[in-house]
C-alpha cells in the first residue's frame, strides 16, 4: 500500500497559532493509561457493570478455553455454606479410632468442600463490587444483604457473601467463587414456565410468602461479575445446577468502586432577573430527527 | 480485513439494556447485529486507521488557525457573521474539545479514505466503548474468538481521563444537555454524565429546551442557576441559527464541544483539506460548486454543508443527477465530492468510524448499511483485531 502514516500536512502551519492549543483537547495534562500492546480499554467501570478489567472474563493466565459455544451452560455445584457442602458430601466416611476415641474420617468430598471453601472465601472480598454507601449497595443487592469492608484503605461496602459455586472440574479448571445475593437490578427474570435448567441465568421470581406452595424451590445468587446462578433446593446440595457459561469463569478482581456517585440536588436561587426558555431546540422540533450524527 | 460470522449472543438484547444501550434495534430492526463481526490486523488498524486519523486531526486543527481568522473561509462554511469573533476568541483562549468521529471508506486493500468529519455531535460513544468491549470479553471467554484477540476500542479509558483532566481540581458542575424525543442521544449523554461523575464532576442533565436565557444574557438552568459548563449533543449550526442563538456571543457559556469546531462540523471542511493536502492518500477530491474542479472526476457526490444520518446526498453520474436521499439540510450551500467505492462484504456497505477523544484516536466502529449512503438505519458490526 503505497502511503505514508506520518506525512505532515502539506501546507505551514499558521503563525498566530498558540502552541499551548495545539492540541486543544481535554486529553494534554491528563491521567492517561497505561501503555501496553492492547488497543482497547483496560477496564470498564459503570454503576450497570461494575469493574471489569479487560481479560479478566478468562481467568487468570490459565490457557485453557473456557467455555465452547455449543455450551448453553456449565454444570456448577451451588453450596449456601460450608456445612452444606459437608453434610451433602458425607460420602463413605470410614470410622476410625484415634487416641481411643472414635471419629469420622473425611471423605475426599468433603476434604474438597473445605478446599473450595477457602478459595472461594480469599477471593470474596477482592471480587466483590464494592459501593461507597449501603445505600448503594443495598440498592443493588437488597435491604440487609450487605456489610462494610476496607479496600485500599477506604471503607467501603459489599455484599454478604451467601454461598460458594464450584464449578464443574470436568469441563475446565474453574475457580471456585464466592456467591452472592441475587441482584435484583439488571437481572433477567426467568419467562413463564421456564427454569434456570432451561435458561441459565435467568431469575425465578421471587415467591409471595415463604408458606406459598413450593412448587418453585429455587434459590438465587449472583455472582461478582454479575451473573445470576440458581439452585434447585428441592434437590440435594451437590446434585449439579446449569449456569451461564460465563457465570462459571473466574471473576475479575475489583480494583475500584463500583458504582457511581450519587447526583447533587441543586439549591434554588432567586435572582432580579427574568429568565425565558425554548430559544434552543427549534431546529431539532422542524426536523424530527436525532440531532446526532 | 475480512467479515465472519458469528453466533449471535441469545441474551444480548437485556446485555444491551442492562448498561443503558436500549437503543440496540431502530424501527423494529437491530441497529446492534452481532450475527456478524470484522476481524482486522493489528497493521491494518494501526497503520490503516489509527495513524491517519491522528495525522487528518492535526491537519484539520491547523485548518481552524486559518479559518477561525480568514472571513471568506468563514463565509464559505456559512457560519453565521455574528459568531466570527466568538469562534476565533474560542480559539485564541484554546476552549478544549472532548470527541469527534471520521468516517473512512476502508477494505483493508488500500488506504482508507475520509468521507467526512463528525466533530461536533456524534454518537455511537456507548455502543463502541462499552458493549462493543463487552462483547470481545465475552466472546473471547467463551472460544468464539480467539484468545488474544483486541479491539481498537480504548474509547471508555480515554473519555475518563479526558474528564479527569478537564475537572483536574476545580469545582466544576457540568451541565449536559440533548432533545427531548431521541433516546439514542439521551442514552449517549447519560453514559457521558456517568463518566463525568466518576471523575468527580457535579453533573445536571436537562433538555435543550428547558435551558433558560435571563435578561442579562446569561444561560442557566431550570433553578436560574447559571450553566457554566455545558456538554450539548446539540449541533453549533443549529444553534446559531435558534432564537437564543444570539446571545451565546459573551455568554460566559464554556461549551462542550467549543464553537471553534463548527468549522470542522461542517462538510465544508473536506475541499479545504484537499486543497491543504492535495493527492494525501487518505483524502476524497473535493470542491465548492463554484470551484475548477479537474480531478473531481465526472462521478461525484453533492453534500450539503451541514447533514446529519445521510440527508440530502445527491449522486452525480457522467455530471448528471442520477437521485437523491431525502432530507431537510442543504440550504446553506453544498460540496462536491469524487464518488469513491464504499467497501461491501457481502451483506453491505461498509462505513470505519474513526474516533477522537481529546483529539487523539481512541478506537473504532464499524456500520454497514444496504445504502451506500450511510443512514440512520446503519448497522453496527463489532470488530477485533486478530491475534
Amino acid at each position: 500500500m503505497a502511503k505514508n502514516p506520518t506525512k505532515k500536512p502539506a501546507s505551514p502551519p499558521s503563525k498566530n497559532r498558540k502552541p499551548t492549543i495545539t492540541r486543544a483537547g481535554f486529553g494534554e495534562t491528563g491521567e492517561q493509561p497505561p501503555k501496553t500492546g492492547m488497543k482497547r480499554s483496560h477496564k470498564i467501570a459503570l454503576g450497570a457493570t461494575g469493574i471489569i478489567l479487560a481479560g479478566a472474563w478468562l481467568g487468570s493466565g490459565s490457557n485453557e478455553r473456557v467455555a465452547g459455544p455449543e455450551e448453553t451452560g456449565a454444570d456448577a455445584k451451588i453450596y449456601a455454606s460450608l456445612d452444606e457442602c459437608l453434610a451433602a458430601n458425607r460420602g463413605f466416611m470410614t470410622p476410625k479410632i484415634v487416641n481411643g476415641q472414635l471419629v469420622n474420617e473425611k471423605s475426599p468430598e468433603q476434604i474438597k468442600c473445605e478446599a473450595d471453601f477457602k478459595v472461594a472465601q480469599a477471593n470474596y472480598e477482592k471480587t466483590a463490587p464494592k459501593f461507597s454507601s449501603q445505600n448503594e449497595c443495598e440498592g443493588q443487592y437488597g435491604a440487609g444483604q450487605c456489610r462494610s469492608s476496607s479496600f485500599n484503605g477506604t471503607s467501603v461496602f459489599i455484599p454478604a457473601m451467601v454461598g460458594f459455586m464450584v464449578a464443574n472440574y470436568l469441563s475446565n479448571n474453574r475457580t471456585p467463587q464466592a456467591l452472592l445475593p441475587a441482584r435484583q437490578a439488571g437481572a433477567v427474570p426467568c419467562p413463564p414456565g421456564v427454569t434456570p435448567v432451561q435458561q441459565p441465568g435467568c431469575l425465578m421470581p421471587r415467591q409471595a410468602s415463604s408458606s406459598s406452595n413450593s412448587s418453585s424451590g429455587w434459590r438465587s445468587y449472583s455472582t461478582s461479575s454479575g451473573h445470576t446462578v440458581s439452585r434447585d433446593t428441592s434437590k440435594p446440595a451437590n446434585s449439579p445446577t446449569k449456569v451461564p457459561s460465563a457465570a462459571a469463569a473466574a471473576p475479575a478482581a475489583r480494583t475500584s468502586l463500583g458504582a457511581a456517585p450519587t447526583r447533587s440536588v441543586s439549591s434554588i436561587s432567586r435572582s432580579a432577573t427574568t429568565t425565558s426558555r425554548g430559544g434552543f431546540g427549534s431546529t431539532s422540533h422542524s426536523i424530527s430527527r436525532s440531532s446526532s450524527s | 480485513m475480512r467479515r465472519i460470522d458469528v453466533q449471535e449472543r441469545p441474551d444480548w438484547r437485556e446485555k444491551a439494556e442492562q448498561v443503558g444501550f436500549t437503543f440496540h434495534s431502530a424501527e423494529g430492526t437491530p441497529y446492534w447485529d452481532e450475527s456478524g463481526a470484522f476481524a482486522f490486523t493489528l497493521r491494518e488498524i494501526e497503520e490503516d486507521i489509527e495513524a491517519p486519523s491522528a495525522e487528518i486531526e492535526e491537519m484539520a486543527l491547523e485548518f481552524v488557525g486559518k479559518a477561525c481568522r480568514d472571513e471568506e473561509i468563514l463565509a464559505r462554511l456559512a457560519i453565521p457573521k455574528a459568531f466570527w469573533p466568538e469562534i476565533w476568541e474560542s480559539w485564541q483562549r484554546g476552549d478544549r474539545n472532548l470527541y469527534g468521529r471520521f468516517d473512512f471508506a476502508y477494505d483493508g486493500q488500500g488506504p482508507a479514505k475520509l468521507l467526512e468529519y463528525n466533530a461536533d455531535t456524534p454518537t455511537g460513544l456507548l455502543e463502541t466503548g462499552v458493549f462493543q468491549w463487552l462483547w470481545l470479553e465475552e466472546l473471547t471467554a467463551n472460544g468464539q474468538l480467539p484468545r488474544g484477540a483486541d479491539q481498537f476500542n480504548s474509547l471508555h479509558d480515554k473519555l475518563t481521563a479526558a474528564f479527569h483532566s478537564l475537572h483536574d481540581g476545580k469545582p466544576y458542575f457540568l451541565y449536559l444537555t440533548c432533545v427531548q424525543d431521541s433516546e439514542e442521544d439521551r442514552g449517549t449523554v447519560a453514559y457521558l454524565e456517568e463518566l463525568a461523575q466518576q471523575a468527580g464532576m457535579k453533573t445536571q442533565f436537562l433538555f435543550v429546551d428547558d435551558i433558560g436565557l435571563t435578561s442579562a444574557g446569561k444561560f442557566v438552568d431550570l433553578d436560574e442557576k447559571p450553566i457554566e459548563v455545558l456538554f450539548k449533543l446539540y449541533p453549533w449550526e443549529w444553534m446559531m441559527r435558534e432564537e437564543f442563538g444570539k446571545a451565546i456571543p459573551g455568554c460566559g457559556t464554556q461549551f462542550i464541544e467549543p464553537i471553534w469546531k463548527a468549522v470542522l462540523s461542517n462538510k465544508g471542511l473536506l475541499p479545504y483539506l484537499w486543497k491543504m493536502a492535495p493527492n494525501h492518500p487518505n483524502l476524497v477530491p473535493a470542491y465548492f460548486p463554484d470551484e475548477t474542479a479537474t480531478d473531481l472526476g465526472h462521478s461525484f457526490v453533492e453534500k450539503p454543508l451541514f447533514s446529519r444520518e445521510g440527508s440530502n446526498i445527491r449522486l452525480f453520474e457522467r455530471g448528471r443527477a442520477m437521485g437523491d436521499t431525502e432530507g431537510p439540510y442543504g440550504e446553506e450551500g453544498f460540496v462536491r465530492q469524487q464518488k469513491i467505492r464504499i467497501p461491501d462484504f457481502g451483506k453491505g456497505h461498509v462505513v470505519i468510524g474513526s474516533w477522537m477523544v481529546a483529539s487523539e484516536p481512541a478506537g473504532m466502529l464499524v456500520r454497514e448499511d444496504k445504502s451506500p449512503v450511510t443512514g440512520n438505519l446503519a448497522r453496527f458490526i463489532p470488530h477485533f483485531i486478530e491475534p
